[in-house]
């Protein structure tokens, strides 16, 4: 058969969304929040970078660095981006066991162990990085 | 047989960008909630002696290529998270047209960004 005659795809046809779609529904919008974590994380981290900036500067930068994150805006977007980190963590470890599917039926660990072993892994690995941040 | 028509195409590139997404969740799950403790809240309020967040103390920290090492994955690799699911976050609250210039943005940022940690980790050395 010669490509001229070669029959059409057939078109899609896909539903025209409105741009609230996520707002309509719980779990719609408990997605878009999860998603929206990881923007919280990475303003977080380059903030973070930003003060490893200023510390390299010198002590008065460093000292303005300080004052800047002791102001109340960037407190609030620092507890909203604990809030969401922490939110993020425990999707993460719910999700996990999902991609156990590559196992062998009946060798999959339950989910609820993965959940339990993942968090009580996350927080012994929090005390010791606030031990390393602190200690001294 | 005929194939369905995907809506997303996957291209050769997705299981290295995928890669990299899942490292960084990782990170992100199990590192990121205590810095956002002590230092984004805790030590800014006052919950910390002032002595906590230091000069001096941050100075000798950051000296160790350990610390270095460390914060760069902490910082880089979220990065990768952030660009693959804001990628997919955007076309779906409706952003289809760019599909292809709205992968090169997020994860050319990413790569942006973690070439100028890089960049800084070394200087701070």
């Amino acid at each position: 058969m010669s490509a001229a005659h070669r029959p059409q795809p057939t078109p899609v046809y896909h539903r025209a969304l409105p741009a609230s779609w996520w707002l309509t529904n719980r779990h719609y919008f408990l997605y878009v929040v999860r998603e929206l974590t990881a923007l919280f994380i990475a303003l977080f981290l380059l903030l973070y970078l930003y003060g490893i900036v200023q510390l390299e500067r010198g002590p008065e930068a460093y000292a303005a660095f300080l004052r800047l994150v002791r102001s109340p805006g960037v407190i609030l977007f620092d507890v909203v981006a604990l809030l969401l980190a922490v939110y993020h963590t425990v999707t993460w470890f719910t999700l996990t066991p999902r991609l156990q599917k590559l196992l062998p039926a009946g060798r999959e660990a339950p989910p609820g162990a993965v959940l339990t072993g993942s968090l009580v892994a996350w927080l012994i690995l929090s005390a010791l990085i606030g031990w390393g941040l602190l200690r001294g | 047989m005929v194939e369905p028509q995907r809506f997303y195409k996957r291209a050769a590139s997705d299981p290295f960008w995928w890669s990299l997404f899942a490292a960084g969740g990782t990170v992100a799950a199990f590192l990121v909630p205590i810095h956002i403790l002590i230092h984004g809240i805790a030590a800014p309020v006052g919950l910390m002696p002032e002595s906590a967040v230091a000069y001096e103390r941050m100075r000798a920290l950051i000296q160790s290529p350990w610390v270095r090492l460390y914060l760069f994955f902490l910082i880089s690799l979220p990065l990768f998270h952030w660009a693959h699911r804001f990628r997919f976050l955007l076309e779906d609250l409706g952003l289809h047209r760019g599909r292809a210039i709205l992968a090169v943005l997020c994860y050319g940022a990413a790569v942006v960004l973690t070439a100028v940690t890089i960049g800084v980790l070394v200087r701070a050395g």
